[in-house]
């Protein structure tokens, strides 16, 4: 089960990739932070603690700019997250 | 301050005596948004042997209307779900049966979650990603509480 779970969470990465894209090019945080919360919990439970690790502080800085709409968001808002989005869908053997 | 909250021990409210009145016709209720999180959770359940009666809902609203029905042993608790989340389920499920063990798994790792969950009631709290003893160490908190082992017929 893990193993397929871990497949298909691959597979989903590009779509996951692209609505969180879109989220933030919106500016829809309450959708981009849903979006890094479940990669941060399923991430790191299928393999991937990378992404676990750069999913924690960028979910915070998305609940902050839900709580308070006026702040300016960071300029390169998300970056990281979406490169180790590309780089996990290239590792076919995560840890 | 270390708001790290990954290794907090299985801790909470000290639970029940559920097999008083009530009849159990589920072992473990999973209540999460996330299908493949769902599917996790059953697995490592199952991984650990026995012939477990687990049921599945996919958010607050449904895992409260079927609550009753159930009366499940465990419940484990997402917390951010759409709708109802995970603390308004435990605090409603609480106002019911204050002795049913109700646990919280959740990716919400800030201590403000665990502390409201505690405060709420909760019987136990797992921060994901977890592995997969921590949900074993919540099965067995509820048998040192209950004297019933779910994986046992």
């Amino acid at each position: 089960v893990v193993d397929r779970l871990r497949t298909d969470f691959r597979a989903d990465l590009p779509d996951t990739a692209a609505l969180l894209r879109d989220a933030l090019a919106s500016a829809d945080w309450p959708q981009a932070r849903h979006i890094v919360h479940r990669i941060k919990g399923l991430g790191g439970s299928l393999g991937w603690p990378e992404l676990t690790r750069i999913a924690t502080p960028l979910e915070q800085q998305l609940g902050a700019l839900q709580d308070d709409p006026l702040h300016p968001p960071d300029r390169d808002l998300g970056g990281p997250l979406l490169a180790a989005l590309d780089a996990a869908l290239l590792d076919e053997d995560p840890a | 301050m270390n708001t790290d909250t990954s290794e907090i021990p299985v801790i909470g409210t000290p639970g029940p005596q559920p097999e008083a009145a009530w009849p159990h016709r589920c072992d473990v209720l999973i209540v999460d948004d996330t299908g493949a999180s769902r599917e996790l959770l059953a697995a490592i359940l199952r991984s650990f042997g026995g012939n477990l009666k687990l049921h599945e809902c996919r958010n607050g609203t449904e895992a409260l209307a079927q609550w009753p029905q159930l009366n499940p042993r465990i419940t484990l608790l997402d917390i951010d779900m759409p709708g109802m989340d995970g603390l308004a389920v435990l605090k409603s499920i609480r106002f019911q049966r204050a002795d049913a063990f109700v646990a919280m798994v959740s990716a919400g790792s800030a201590i403000q979650n665990v502390r409201t969950a505690l405060s709420l009631g909760a019987s136990g709290y797992v921060v994901k990603p977890y592995k997969s003893q921590r949900i074993l160490d919540l099965v067995h908190k509820y048998r040192s509480v209950s004297g019933v082992d779910i994986f046992k017929p």
